[in-house]
């Protein structure tokens, strides 16, 4: 899939400071929505 | 719909409590690393105090906010002015439930979680290392040949997972963190 940047104040990189667009893999959408989950579940 | 002044009431406390604890914070974090003249300090906390950045505190109090409105010649202090009341969802608040739906998504198929995000429009905070954040190995540069090229590739492999959609067609909205996943 690919990822665009939902919010310009946290896109970036030291090589580009305007971010893009980032492809990631199936698998790794799976490793971010467990690391959302576990912020969502930290905040409580 | 409002239960404005138990609403109000509640939130006033709130906000007086995460001002007071945001102040004891700052007045420990002063005391421990700038051993420096009582005045001095004194003065500082007061600054502290005063310079309060309540955008920030979207952050760290405001998780949502759910309604605001406009009140007409409210009654403040001992004059009359208008007043905007906002109606906010408080940090942590339904966070479980928000957790578990985001939990959910993993028992879907690939094509089905493609199709869920793309539908909601989800927005996901990436870590860093799921970005490439330091390196390029992940990057598309649109106005950068080597990258592009790079991207290119990649997709090519998203293909050639027996995909009969074009998957890389699906935008979703993402966050970018500068910070790898602690």
């Amino acid at each position: 899939m690919i990822f665009t940047n939902a919010d310009p104040r946290y896109a970036g990189r030291l090589n580009d400071k305007q971010g893009s667009d980032t492809i990631v893999t199936m698998g790794k959408v799976r490793e971010a929505i467990a690391f959302n989950a576990e912020l969502a579940d930290e905040s409580t | 719909m409002w239960d404005a002044d138990s609403f109000l009431d509640r939130a006033q406390e709130l906000v007086k409590k995460a001002f007071d604890e945001h102040a004891d914070y700052n007045a420990a974090q002063l005391d421990r690393s700038r051993p420096v003249k009582k005045g001095a300090v004194t003065r500082r906390r007061l600054s502290e105090q005063v310079a309060v950045k309540t955008h920030t505190m979207r952050t760290s109090f405001v998780g949502k906010v759910r309604d605001v409105r406009q009140i007409a010649e409210a009654q403040i202090g001992e004059g009359l002015a208008d007043m905007v009341e906002f109606k906010a969802l408080v940090n942590g608040h339904e966070a479980t439930k928000k957790a578990n739906g985001i939990q959910a998504w993993q028992g879907l198929s690939d094509w089905q979680l493609a199709d869920r995000l793309d539908r909601d429009r989800s927005v996901l905070l990436l870590p860093g290392s799921l970005c490439g954040v330091g390196s390029t190995s992940q990057s598309l540069g649109v106005q950068d040949g080597g990258k592009s090229r790079h991207a290119e590739r990649r997709e090519s492999n998203v293909h050639s997972a027996g995909s009969s959609r074009n998957l890389t067609r699906t935008f979703t909205r993402c966050n970018w963190v500068e910070v790898a996943s602690a």
